[in-house]
Order: C-alpha cells, then sequence, then structure tokens
C-alpha cells in the first residue's frame, strides 16, 4: 500500500491569542512506499510528530490530501476511515499506552477486539517471543517496566500484519540492545512489503532506513 | 486470589447474618418487653431460641473465616444452611406467637430473623458450592 | 468492545463499587419513596371506603379524651356505651336516612398476651359498613360465637379464641385495609352482647350498670335525600345533649393533611437524592473518564471510531448504573415489603400497600429511571471522549 501526501499543512492557533497562528508542518508532498523503511528526524517541536500524526489518519490537514492506495482518508466519515485504519496502519505512539485493565494478551489482541474480528493468537504468540515478553502473557501493564511496555505497544501495533507502520520513538525506554531487535523487526516488517514511518531520535536508525528524511520548522527535506 | 476474596466476601456476609441473629435480635429486632407482674410473652421464648441458633451460628462463621482446611470450611457453611433455615422457621412457625399483642414481634423481629435465616442458608449454600476444596 | 466495558469495570473495582452504590442509593429512594406514597393514598382510600358513614353518633364521654377517634384511627381499644333510648332519640331526628349500630369492646389478654384487642359487634339486618369488607371473604352467615379476624391478627379460620370465658371460633380473615379494621375482631350483635355480659359477670367491664341488650356504642348514619351531612350532625349535637355526632369525612380531612404532608416531605426527598445522586454521578463519570484520557486516545490510535468510544463510556455507565440499580431495588423490596408494619406504626397513618404487580411495575420504573440517569450523567463525559485530540493527549506525557 502506498501513501501518498499531497501539498498538506497544519495550522495551529495558540487559543491564548487568536492572531498568534503558526504552522507546525508547512507545505509538503510526501510519498511513504511499501517494501521501505522511512527514518524522520528532527529536533521537538519541528513538526514530524504533526506529521505522522497526519499521515495516520488521527489528524486532519489544514490543506491539501493524504490518499492510502487512491483513497482520501480525510474524506471518508469517521467511522470508515476508524475501520480502515484498525486493518491497514498499525501505530505505535509516543510513551506509555497499554490499557491497564487488560492483560498483555489482551492488550496485544486488543485491534481485533475492536470490531469483534477473530484474533489471531497465533501471530499475538508469535510476535511475544519475538519481542521477548512471551513470559509476561499474563501480566498486567502495572507490573511491566517502561521497556516491557513499549514491546507490548509495538507488538499490538504489528498483531494485525498492517501494510503501514507509524512509529513515535518505537525505542524510548529500551536499552541498545532491545533498540537494535527492534529496528532488525521493523526493517523486516519493511522487507515483507509494509510502508514503515519511523520517527525517532536515534542516530542508530540510520543504519536501518531506506530512506532518511529531516524535518525542521515544519519544513520536510531529504537527507 | 481471586477464588480467596469471593470466599471472604461470602464468609464476611455470613458473619454478619448470623451476628444479626444472635446479637441483632436482642438489641434491634427484639420483641416485647416483660408483662406486668414480670411474666414473658411467647415471643420472649422466640427471641431467645433465634438468640441460641444466631450465636452458634456465629461460632461456626467465625470457623468459617479462620480454619485453613478448604474442605472443613466447606462442611461448616454447609452446616448454616439448614441452621438458617431452622432459625427463619422459629418466628410463628415453630413457636407460635400472640395474637396481635403488640406489633412488635410481627412487625420487626419475624421479618428480620426470616430475612437473615434465609440469607444465612443461601449465603452458606454458596460459599460450599464455589469454596475451594484445597 | 463489549468486554473491555467490564475488564475496564472489573480493573478499578473501588470506583465502580462506589458507583453502584450511588445507582442503587437512587433505585432505592425512587422505589421506597414511591411505595410509601402509593401506600399512604391506598391507606386513605382504604379509611374513606372504611369509614362508610356520612355521620358517626358516639356518647359524649367517648369525644371528650379523643377516645373514639383513637380507636377509629390510632387502633388503641377502648369501649363506651350509650342506652338504646338514646339511640332512638337520635334515630328519629328528622334527615337520618340508613342508620345501623355497632358495639364495643376491648379484650383483656390471655395469659400468654398483655394486650388487648378491640372487638367491634354488629347488626347483620343494619349494617353497611362492616358487612361489605367481611362479604369480600366470607360470604356466610355468622353464627353465635362466630368470629372475623382482622389481616394483621395472627388468629386463623378455626382457630378458637377466648373472651372473658366465652370461647369463640374465627369463622374468617378479613382482607389487609391498612386501617385498624387490621387489628379488629368483628362479630355479630348476638355475640358481642354475650361478651359485654360476661365482662360483667367476672367484673372486668368498667360500664358496671350497662345493660348489653339495651346498648349501643356507636351509631352509624347515612344522610337521608334532601340532608346534607353537616345538616344533620348540627341537628343531633343541638338536640341530643348527651351524645356527640359528627362527619365521617372532618376525620378524613385531618388525615388526609397529614398525609398530604407526610407524602410531600417523601417526594421532596426523593428529588434531593436524585438531584445530589445525579450531580455526583455526572462527576464521577467526568473524572473516571478524565484520567483514562492517554487510554481512550490509545483506542483512537488503534482504529476505535470516535463513536465507538462514546459508546464504551455509555456500556460502563450502562453496566454499573443497571447492576447498582438492580441490587438497590431488591434491596428496597427486602426492606420496604417485610417491615411494612413498622412503617405503618411510625408514620401513624393508613398505609396499605399496593397489590404485587403495582409493586412490580415501580421498581421497573425506579430501576430504568436509574438507568437512564445514570447514562444521562454518563452521556457528558461520553460526548467529551468522543472529541478528543488524540495528538495531544499523547504527546501529553512526553
Amino acid at each position: 500500500m502506498e501513501l501518498i501526501a499531497e501539498k498538506v499543512t497544519r495550522e495551529f492557533v495558540r487559543p491564548s491569542g487568536k492572531t498568534n497562528r503558526f504552522f507546525a508542518v508547512k507545505e509538503t508532498d510526501f510519498a511513504l512506499q511499501s517494501g521501505r523503511l522511512t527514518v524522520l528526524m528532527g529536533r521537538s517541536g519541528s513538526g514530524k510528530t504533526t506529521l505522522l500524526n497526519m499521515l495516520s489518519g488521527l489528524l486532519m490537514p489544514s490543506s491539501g490530501r493524504i490518499t492510502a492506495d487512491g483513497k482520501d482518508l480525510y474524506a471518508m466519515p469517521d467511522k470508515e476511515l476508524s475501520r480502515f485504519r484498525c486493518g491497514h496502519f498499525g501505530v505505535i505512539p509516543q510513551g506509555q499506552t497499554a490499557i491497564h485493565s487488560l492483560t498483555v494478551t489482551e492488550n496485544i489482541l486488543l485491534p481485533f477486539a475492536l470490531y469483534g474480528d477473530a484474533p489471531d493468537e497465533a501471530r499475538a504468540r508469535q510476535l511475544m517471543e519475538r519481542l521477548d515478553i512471551a513470559d509476561l502473557a499474563n501480566a498486567r501493564p502495572a507490573e511491566l517496566s517502561g521497556g516491557e511496555l513499549r514491546r507490548v505497544a509495538i507488538a499490538r501495533a504489528l498483531v494485525r500484519k498492517p501494510s503501514l507502520i507509524f512509529a513515535d520513538e518505537p525505542t524510548g525506554d529500551l536499552d541498545d540492545e532491545n533498540t537494535a531487535e527492534v529496528f532488525r523487526f521493523l526493517k523486516e516488517c519493511a522487507s515483507e512489503g509494509a510502508a514503515v514511518l519511523v520517527v525517532t531520535h536515534e542516530n542508530d536508525a540510520k543504519g536501518y532506513a531506506d530512506v532518511m528524511l529531516k524535518m525542521s520548522a515544519g519544513v520536510l527535506t531529504q537527507e | 486470589m481471586k477464588r480467596k476474596a469471593i470466599e471472604w466476601i461470602l464468609g464476611v456476609l455470613l458473619l454478619g447474618c448470623s451476628l444479626c441473629l444472635s446479637v441483632g435480635v436482642k438489641l434491634v429486632f427484639h420483641a416485647c418487653g416483660p408483662m406486668e407482674g414480670g411474666k414473658w410473652m411467647t415471643c420472649h421464648w422466640a427471641e431467645q431460641a433465634v438468640l441460641v441458633i444466631g450465636g452458634v451460628m456465629t461460632v461456626i462463621s467465625l470457623l468459617v473465616l479462620f480454619v485453613t482446611s478448604g474442605g472443613m470450611r466447606k462442611g461448616l457453611a454447609l452446616a448454616l444452611v439448614p441452621l438458617g433455615i431452622g432459625a427463619a422457621l422459629i418466628p410463628n412457625t415453630m413457636i407460635k406467637l400472640c395474637m396481635m399483642s403488640d406489633m412488635r414481634f410481627h412487625s420487626v423481629m419475624k421479618p428480620a430473623v426470616i430475612i437473615f435465616g434465609i440469607a444465612a442458608a443461601v449465603l452458606g449454600a454458596v460459599y460450599a458450592l464455589v469454596g475451594k476444596k484445597d | 468492545m463489549k468486554s473491555l466495558a467490564i475488564k475496564n469495570l472489573k480493573g478499578r473495582p473501588v470506583r465502580t463499587a462506589v458507583l453502584m452504590v450511588l445507582a442503587a442509593l437512587l433505585s432505592f429512594t425512587a422505589l421506597g419513596g414511591t411505595l410509601v406514597v402509593a401506600s399512604l393514598g391506598k391507606g386513605l382510600d382504604s379509611l374513606k371506603a372504611r369509614l362508610g358513614a356520612d355521620v358517626m353518633v358516639v356518647p359524649r364521654e367517648a369525644t371528650m379524651k379523643k377516645k373514639f377517634e383513637d380507636i377509629v384511627l390510632q387502633g388503641s381499644t377502648g369501649y363506651f356505651y350509650m342506652s338504646s333510648a338514646l339511640a332512638d332519640e337520635v334515630i328519629q331526628r328528622e334527615g337520618v336516612g340508613q342508620v345501623s349500630p355497632q358495639f364495643f369492646l376491648a379484650s383483656t389478654g390471655s395469659s400468654c398476651c398483655s394486650i388487648p384487642v378491640q372487638i367491634i359487634g354488629f347488626d347483620p339486618d343494619t349494617d353497611f359498613t362492616v358487612s361489605p369488607w367481611i362479604k369480600r371473604t366470607y360470604g356466610g352467615e355468622l353464627g353465635k360465637y362466630d368470629i372475623v379476624a382482622g389481616s394483621d391478627l395472627n388468629a386463623f379460620v378455626g382457630d378458637k379464641l377466648s373472651f372473658y370465658g366465652v370461647e369463640c371460633t374465627v369463622a374468617a380473615k378479613l382482607e389487609k385495609t391498612g386501617t385498624t379494621y387490621d387489628t379488629t375482631v368483628f362479630t355479630n350483635k348476638d355475640t358481642i352482647t354475650a361478651l359485654i355480659q360476661s365482662s360483667l359477670d367476672k367484673g372486668m367491664n368498667d360500664f358496671k350498670d350497662t345493660d348489653p341488650e339495651h346498648s349501643v356504642s356507636c351509631l352509624m348514619i347515612n344522610a337521608a335525600d334532601g340532608t346534607s351531612p353537616e345538616e344533620l350532625v348540627n341537628d343531633i349535637n343541638i338536640h341530643c345533649k348527651k351524645v356527640r355526632a359528627f362527619r365521617s369525612g372532618d376525620m378524613i380531612n385531618g388525615i388526609a393533611g397529614s398525609l398530604s404532608g407526610v407524602s410531600q416531605m417523601i417526594r421532596l426527598l426523593i428529588a434531593a437524592v436524585w438531584v445530589l445522586g445525579i450531580v455526583i454521578l455526572l462527576l464521577a463519570f467526568t473524572m473516571s473518564v478524565n484520567e483514562r484520557k492517554k487510554e481512550f486516545a490509545v483506542l483512537r490510535v488503534m482504529g476505535a471510531s470516535r463513536a465507538k468510544l462514546a459508546g464504551l463510556v455509555l456500556k460502563e455507565a450502562l453496566c454499573t448504573c443497571l447492576g447498582g440499580s438492580l441490587i438497590g431495588a431488591v434491596v428496597g423490596l427486602l426492606v420496604l415489603l417485610p417491615f411494612n408494619g413498622v412503617i405503618e406504626k411510625t408514620l401513624a397513618l393508613p398505609f396499605l400497600l399496593p397489590n404485587a404487580g403495582s409493586i412490580t411495575c415501580f421498581a421497573i420504573a425506579a430501576v430504568a429511571l436509574s438507568v437512564i440517569s445514570g447514562a444521562a450523567a454518563a452521556a457528558v463525559s461520553a460526548w467529551r471522549v468522543s472529541r478528543i485530540d488524540t495528538g495531544l493527549i499523547l504527546r501529553g506525557d512526553n
């Protein structure tokens, strides 16, 4: 699946002053191709996460359009877009993002439960083993370390074998060994045909990237 | 862990019902006082009977809470079933009461004893069913 | 998503329990208050029907210490008599239509019980107040020494009861009326005459000079056509000084006034509890959603639509409120139905529980109202959660 952004911008208005408008993302054209790992780097506040949120269908652009295999994401009603995202997108958000009332396994299988789809438990087990959290299958998030929670989030994002993967700082809270493992894993997903976008500060990511991008003050450039 | 919590909750509820029958029947749901001349009406003797059965049930409920053997706890809980039913049958079925002397026995003690007696019987049966053997 | 709602509730057991208790309180209050108000209304209707006659006439001394009113309305026991000659004087007044005498006596206790029971005798040939009630459960003729027991008396058909050494048989038991009828024994004129005579023979009757064959306690009178009850009452009170006449309506008005006051207070209490309860539910649901904003954002990221998020919040609210309000309704029924005697005695007003069908309807309505209120309280939070800015929330922690 190919994701194309055409002339997308995102403008915000600071609530404290109505005329205090700023562009978090300036006019950008962008294509995320399947089979490639794209790494996007940039300082804090450069607009990387805003761009990722727009591309992953979570934030409507102020102008421009974003299509996935020709489908205009933001022309779809919310229900349809959400279903589409659940089936085709895997998003690894920033921070600790587990549901506390569910076990690790239930968290990972949640993308199936959202729409009552039959859970792929074999895939979940495979991911847990790969990410070294198989022993924690029945543990609750409160019992896990930051790194373990991160790996749960990764497994959850990948459990439906999405064609588009968006990872926002996927290796925060991970040690060097696990960081490398996660990038290797994402690279594998790309080689299996997924289009992968990773937003990160890690310089090690450059070694895994097929495409390197940089964001600075809302402007996207290719390295 | 979950089963243990359920057993504890049931055990505490059983103790509560038993205390309502033993202590409650004297302090809260009591029957009429003595007549002029110090003689007691039949409802007083019914109250005494409930007190005794309630006392026995209280002791058994405490054992249910603190005995370590799961099988023994289930057996003790089961014993509360006939005791609870027995307590519920005392007012007006086993011990016939006065014809409307004071409404208190009919309006307060009888319904309270029946409710707590049946509740204890039901809780005892539930405990015997769901309690862990060992 | 269904089970996610349940799992979320189980994951925070204390908060879930508190919300369920709130919902239980709402349904308990609604059911309890409604049942009490309905029972008071039914009791008043029952009393109106029971009093039956337009005008009641009793010996003057029976009203001096409110004796008659206490017997009729408070369930105390007592007796008083006037001579048949005096009764005839009243009956002959112009404007008197239907008339029937009643005879009062109070038993002493038997050896096991000390408190007396009110006994009322009526004349089967002329009675029009007591007989309709009796006919609802007993269609036969009352023989000598046959009695009919009020519903709250611990006496059943076939039981033998002794009054002043005279053994009587319970021929029937009355339906509950919610009035002092429920603790009264009724019998015919022949039987009560025998009982009064026996009490005199034993020296246990306060009215030692009474001739039971020629005494009555009370005259129940319907005004003749063309005469109003007020006119009749005034006429009797002016011309028959040894008796006192009054309208049953006046007696009822007093009760109706108290009843209305009590009902009003109960309604206010219900309203206060409900307003407070709904406000607390609103706050609780809002807090619950606020503290889980991140989890909702994560669900959104995974592909949950805005409607699904709102639906999740509403499902949690519905489960909590349904569970809680069912518990509240059950507790309400367990308190009100077995202990309705205590409530009746405490209120000291006519009190008659509605039938099983009405009670069921009240219970269902209380549960439904509590669930709807909880859902409405949660709807605000549900709407807010559907509007969350996912990016902003997820960024918030970093």
